[in-house]
């Protein structure tokens, strides 16, 4: 093993399990229990990209989240996952990494020119550059495209397996470091429903990269025993590994667990990743905080680390991050990093503090062990390419506004910096409650809680360790007493700290002229700097919302975690307001990017997208070679192809052979509703726009429902069973519509109604037997009724036996036929189709399917609600007003139907149409003008809602919705189609076939 | 009777295999009698009426299930009920109630061909169903002798504890139950390692 980096001693690492990596091309090794991110630092390498704007080279910044630089494409193919923070990536064996925004390679980054002419690249630069000429920006994209961009989106289909759960819980906890334990320990020892989530491979959080101490011992076996604990508590679950990325209303937090993306390719089984949807009676928040970068002319160059990075990799992951270390900060926890460093051997040249004097505890360590401080002094640039050499230090006024004296430089290949902390603020901003900024400790704290939440330890603000327990311990009793456990756990205890106070600092001045000094930056992904802050802001983008679109400060993967404190710090300053009064953006979910997969979880494919309802002959339909069509969520046979059959010839078959014998078609999708009670036929009269008093007993009756709005909204059969019980037919999708909004003016509009409503849909196998043969065949398998047209006229409904078992037939004809709907309970829909088969064999009856029920009601003009309806077509405009009563009183919709609109004669109106070629079928939805010839745009005057070729009557048929069609009879229309043809039909009456409705009065 | 002999499943075209490893069991019971009955509760011949048939009160309390012998009775709202009987007693039960509610406002309709129960049962039969239901299914929260009509993978249940503890019953629509047994074969890939 190369890995010159490794500290011989010490870490989380596995010193005998090496893995081999490749990054670039190149193979690597490192130890399990690396991130990507350390197992480069261990081989020395820092650059690991170059920026989206300039192309500079960046390397590794942070140890988590908030990692700006280090992204990157893993893995090729099915497996390929787009930027991958290296910094979260724990590494496995034969990991491929590759680094984007580099071409043709990092090394050697042709675009690299950008950095030489980043003065013409200011922000806004893509939107007052590329937008004119309009014309061209689909040009421009393409090679902006190339040139930026973060990770390649997959080329084929993602292999892996996505899992969903739901959970509910007493207390969610957010964070599984020392805070998040406490809290944990505390709730669940009370006997809570406790979750755990924490995004790391391990818990403890920033403490795994401490020797802090816990109850008088190491933080790590405090850590160790606490989870040991948990694991044994019944009602406690931890998920590591899991990232609580959004956090809505009413406690509901969605949580994206990796169970599978630690392993190497060839050991995953199961599901890649989980997304745990819970809802928690209590949230705790311990989400910690990250440290900010200090903002210097030249503070991107690989080698510039987040301080607190650094000792994470030092004791955490046993790696030395460089050799000669510079520590730059204007706080006291830098401090540590430096003696981090001092302990694995690394040289700290100085630790430059921006702060006239530091005389803590720990800042006095640092002397004490010969490290250079330097008191009132500033980082105002740095040297190096690839990697950084040297920092030039000078000194910095006490109100940090300027920088004099003479330019000293420090030698190093490593600057750690540290501009203070952020408490990661996120879930807490996502909740609702405004982050509120406390300038003492110059940070955003969570706002007071506007759900049932607590923020606890640095997450909260408070960053010392004995404090934080004590938050932590409090909030998780306070949780668990909410949800009715009496607990009182005592907080761990540590020692206190005493620090000095940080000075905050968010642009370090520059020696250099103000517009010629060297960039400065802010948003590291964004290559967004100080200077474009203070251009948008010139350029009189004050809102904080704004700044952001306008220089993307913010944006992308990382969604500025490192940079937008920083960033509205210097907004403020050129606004010359507190930051209090310039804000934060928005924090919105995702807190870190989630992968498409997992929110798709299994909901994919044909099978499970949507629910596929079937009915009981589906069987039968799929072994006898029915396409199928989908009809809201049903799957109904579309038509049955015999072999070599086009869907043409199949449907010219199936209409012929109805026309001429008889068919069989699967009814069972039509909603239907069983209404009791006394004011049944009341009520129907309120729902329907005709008359259902007088309707006998045995009959049934065609009618239309409207919403209030007066227009269509559903239409069907119901037949009077009793005086008091009617039974309802819908549409086959308006069934669930249909029944919530009658349950609703029933419960909240006529409650002294007397009428109950009760779903069948599901119960009743329906098969309509079609054709001059019907009645043979009906009355072949059914007893006890006589099926003369005398005794069972058309709408009339009868019930008999088919064998034992009671069957119900309505004879009811959507197709201008003879015809029956042969009803049983679902449990015998196959054995009825069956015997309706059988016994319709001698007269070649012939299943059909959609297609042509749709062309056999076409062929007379009946509508189709949703089809030839849209909402706003009304029944009038289907020419068929004789279905309104004029007489009654009420009826749903009534009153809309004389608004002017409304009640105007020359609306769009359904009409046949006759093309001129007889076998040209017009598409549906074409529309229709008078005249294709006039000048555009050419007034639209209808458009076809049916279109059909009919074998029956030998040419196409279509309806339209024409402007004052009645009136226009015999005139002609056309229909300019895609293809540059022109269509030419006549409008006629919608009605085709069998014109004097003899066939079905039989 | 002769002619039960006819029925098939909802599920018919779904082959339902042995549980491996960690994975719930999942039965059909089927062909059950599902009558369903609706009522003004506070009407007491409509209750007195119900009694007398079923040999008990109907539930009145949100989500909870009644056993009377042979029949159980679940809650479906302030005026409803269904009511489960076995097979062979669904037309006995169904024309005593009608005779006895007699012009009682009320309705027995019914709905046996149109939902079917599927049992789920063992260490992870929750963990199936929390894979897309929201419902909370803790023992403690959710305990025998209540019922839900709930979310279930983009379809709808009702869902209840067994009562002997060892997993759930769910009573599912005859129309969606070929698509909610393919979700359950897919759902129990997570639990066969």
């Amino acid at each position: 093993m190369s890995q010159s980096f490794r500290i011989a001693q010490g870490g989380r690492i596995d010193r005998d399990n090496q893995l081999k990596f490749s990054f670039n091309g190149k193979t690597y090794t490192g130890q399990a229990g690396d991130t990507l991110a350390s197992a480069l630092l261990a081989n020395g390498i820092h650059m690991v990209g170059r920026s989206w704007k300039y192309h500079r080279p960046r390397g590794i910044l942070s140890a988590g989240a908030e990692e700006p630089n280090a992204i990157f494409q893993l893995e090729k193919g099915e497996k390929t996952i787009p930027n991958a923070r290296a910094t979260q990536v724990e590494l496995y064996d034969d990991l491929d990494a590759s680094s984007v925004n580099c071409w043709p390679s990092l090394d050697f980054d042709l675009l690299s020119i950008n950095s030489k002419v980043s003065r013409m690249l200011p922000a806004g630069f893509y939107y007052k550059t590329f937008m004119w000429p309009k014309s061209m920006w689909m040009k421009y994209e393409h090679i902006i495209r190339k040139a930026s961009g973060l990770g390649k989106s997959p080329e084929v289909n993602d292999s892996d397996r996505y899992e969903h759960s739901h959970r509910h819980c007493d207390v969610l906890i957010a964070g599984g470091g020392v805070a998040g334990l406490t809290a944990a320990l505390a709730a669940g020892r009370a006997g809570a429903r406790v979750i755990l989530v924490d995004e790391q491979s391990e818990f403890g959080g920033m403490a795994l990269s401490s020797y802090d101490k816990i109850d008088g011992q190491p933080v790590s076996d405090w850590i160790q025993a606490a989870v040991a604990e948990l694991q044994e508590l019944p009602e406690v679950m931890l998920l590591p590994r899991s990232t609580a990325y959004g956090y809505h209303d009413y406690n509901f937090l969605t949580i994206n667990q990796r169970l599978t993306d630690h392993l190497a390719l060839n050991n995953r089984k199961g599901g890649r990743e989980k997304l745990w949807h819970i809802r928690a009676h209590q949230v705790v928040l311990a989400t910690g905080a990250m440290e900010r970068p200090l903002v210097h002319s030249n503070n991107d160059r690989p080698g510039i680390m987040l301080a607190s990075a650094v000792s994470t990799y030092v004791n955490r992951y046993a790696v030395k991050p460089g050799e000669r270390a510079v520590i730059f900060t204007n706080n006291d926890s830098a401090y540590q990093t430096a003696l981090d460093l001092n302990a694995a051997g690394a040289q700290v040249v100085a630790v430059v503090d921006a702060r006239s004097q530091s005389s803590s505890e720990l800042a006095n360590m640092v002397r004490s062990a010969g490290i250079e401080v330097m008191n009132s002094c500033a980082v105002v640039d740095t040297s190096g390419g690839k990697r950084l050499q040297s920092v030039q230090v000078m000194s910095l006024s006490s109100d940090g506004q300027s920088v004099s004296g003479q330019r000293r430089t420090l030698s190093c290949d490593l600057l750690a910096v540290s501009g203070g902390w952020s408490p990661v603020v996120h879930l807490s901003s996502q909740s609702g409650a405004k982050a509120v900024w406390n300038e003492e400790a110059a940070m955003f704290i969570p706002g007071e809680p506007v759900q049932q939440q607590a923020s606890v330890g640095s997450a909260n603000g408070t960053l010392e360790l004995k404090l934080s327990l004590i938050e932590a311990a409090n909030a998780g009793n306070a949780a668990a007493k909410a949800c009715g456990f009496d607990s009182n756990m005592k907080a761990p205890q540590s020692d206190a700290v005493i620090s000095d106070p940080i000075m905050p600092l968010w642009l370090v001045p520059s020696d250099k002229e103000k517009g010629r000094e060297p960039k400065a930056f802010i948003d590291l992904q964004n290559d967004v700097g100080s200077a474009d802050i203070e251009l948008a802001a010139r350029e009189g983008f004050h809102s904080v919302e704004h700044v952001k679109r306008y220089t993307a400060m913010g944006f992308g993967t990382d969604q500025g975690k490192t940079g937008n404190i920083n960033g509205m710090g210097i907004l403020a300053k050129t606004l010359n307001q507190t930051i209090a009064e310039t804000g934060t953006t928005t924090y919105r979910p995702n807190y870190t990017p989630v992968t498409f997969g997992s929110m798709a979880g299994q909901n994919l494919g044909s099978r499970l997208f949507d629910p596929a309802r079937k009915t009981a002959m589906h069987g039968w339909h799929e072994e006898n070679g029915a396409e199928f069509e989908d009809v809201g969520q049903w799957k109904r046979p579309w038509y049955y192809p015999k072999a070599g059959e086009t869907i043409h010839d199949a449907v010219n078959r199936e209409c012929l052979a109805t026309r001429n014998s008889v068919g069989i078609l699967d009814a069972s999708t039509l909603g239907k509703i069983e209404i009791k009670g006394k004011d049944s036929a009341q009520f129907l009269e309120m729902m329907y726009t005709n008359n259902w008093m007088k309707l006998p007993v045995g009959m049934a009756r065609y009618g239309f429902m409207l919403g209030e709005d007066g227009m269509v909204m559903d239409d069907g059969v119901t037949i009077r069973l009793a005086e008091d019980h009617f039974y309802m037919h819908t549409t086959s999708g308006g069934a669930a519509g249909v029944l919530s909004s009658m349950e609703r003016w029933l419960q909240t509009e006529w409650p002294e109604m007397e009428v109950f409503l009760t779903s069948v849909t599901d119960h009743w196998a329906t098969a309509a037997v079609v054709g001059p043969n019907s009645r043979k065949v009906v009355s072949a398998i059914c007893e006890g009724i006589d099926f003369s047209a005398e005794a069972f006229p058309f709408m009339a409904s009868r019930v008999g036996k088919i064998g034992e078992l009671e069957c119900r037939i309505n004879r009811i004809s959507f197709s201008g036929e003879l015809a029956y709907e042969v009803n049983l309970p679902a449990n015998y829909g196959r054995f009825m189709w069956e015997k309706l088969m059988e016994a319709g064999a001698k007269y070649d009856i012939t299943p059909y399917g959609t297609e042509t029920m749709h062309v056999l009601r076409a062929e007379k003009g009946y509508v189709i609600v949703g089809q030839d309806t849209d909402g706003s077509i009304t029944v009038d405009d289907l020419g068929m007003s004789w279905a309104v009563s004029k007489t009654k009183v009420d009826f749903l919709g009534k009153r809309s139907l004389t608004r002017p609109d409304t009640a105007r004669t020359d609306r769009k109106q359904l009409v046949g149409l006759l093309t001129e070629e007889p076998d040209s079928v017009l598409p549906e939805g074409a529309q229709l003008v008078n005249d294709p010839g006039a000048a555009t745009p050419v007034p639209m005057v209808g458009h076809v809602s049916s279109s059909y070729y009919s074998a029956c009557c030998g040419h196409s048929i279509a309806m339209a919705l024409v402007k004052d069609g009645r009136r226009r009879m015999g005139e002609t229309v056309y229909a300019p189609l895609a293809d540059g043809r022109v269509l030419k039909a006549t409008i006629t009456q919608p009605l085709f076939y069998d014109k004097e409705g003899a066939k079905s009065n039989v | 009777m002769s002619d039960l002999f006819h029925q098939q499943s909802p599920i018919v075209q779904i082959k339902l295999t042995e549980p491996k490893a960690n994975q719930p069991l999942i039965r059909e019971i089927p062909f059950q009698g599902f009558l369903n009955l609706r009522g003004r509760p506070n009407n007491p011949d409509f209750m007195t009426a119900v009694k007398k048939v079923l040999g008990c009160s109907l539930p009145i309390e949100a989500n909870t299930v009644v056993v009377s012998g042979d029949y159980k009775i679940y809650w479906l709202g302030p005026d409803e009920w269904l009511v489960i009987t076995p097979t062979e007693q669904q037309r006995k039960v169904q024309s005593e109630l009608i005779s006895a509610l007699g012009v009682i406002f009320s309705s027995v309709v019914d709905n046996s061909s149109g939902v079917t129960i599927i049992n789920i049962t063992g260490d992870n039969a929750a963990n199936l169903i929390a894979r897309d239901c929201p419902l909370d299914l803790h023992s403690t929260v959710f305990k025998a002798g209540q019922c839900a009509q709930t979310r279930l993978a983009k379809s709808g249940a009702m869902i209840a504890p067994l009562l002997d503890g060892s997993g759930f019953e769910l009573i599912i629509r005859r129309s969606f139950a070929d698509y909610l047994l393919l979700w359950m074969q897919d759902a129990l890939i997570e639990f066969e390692a």
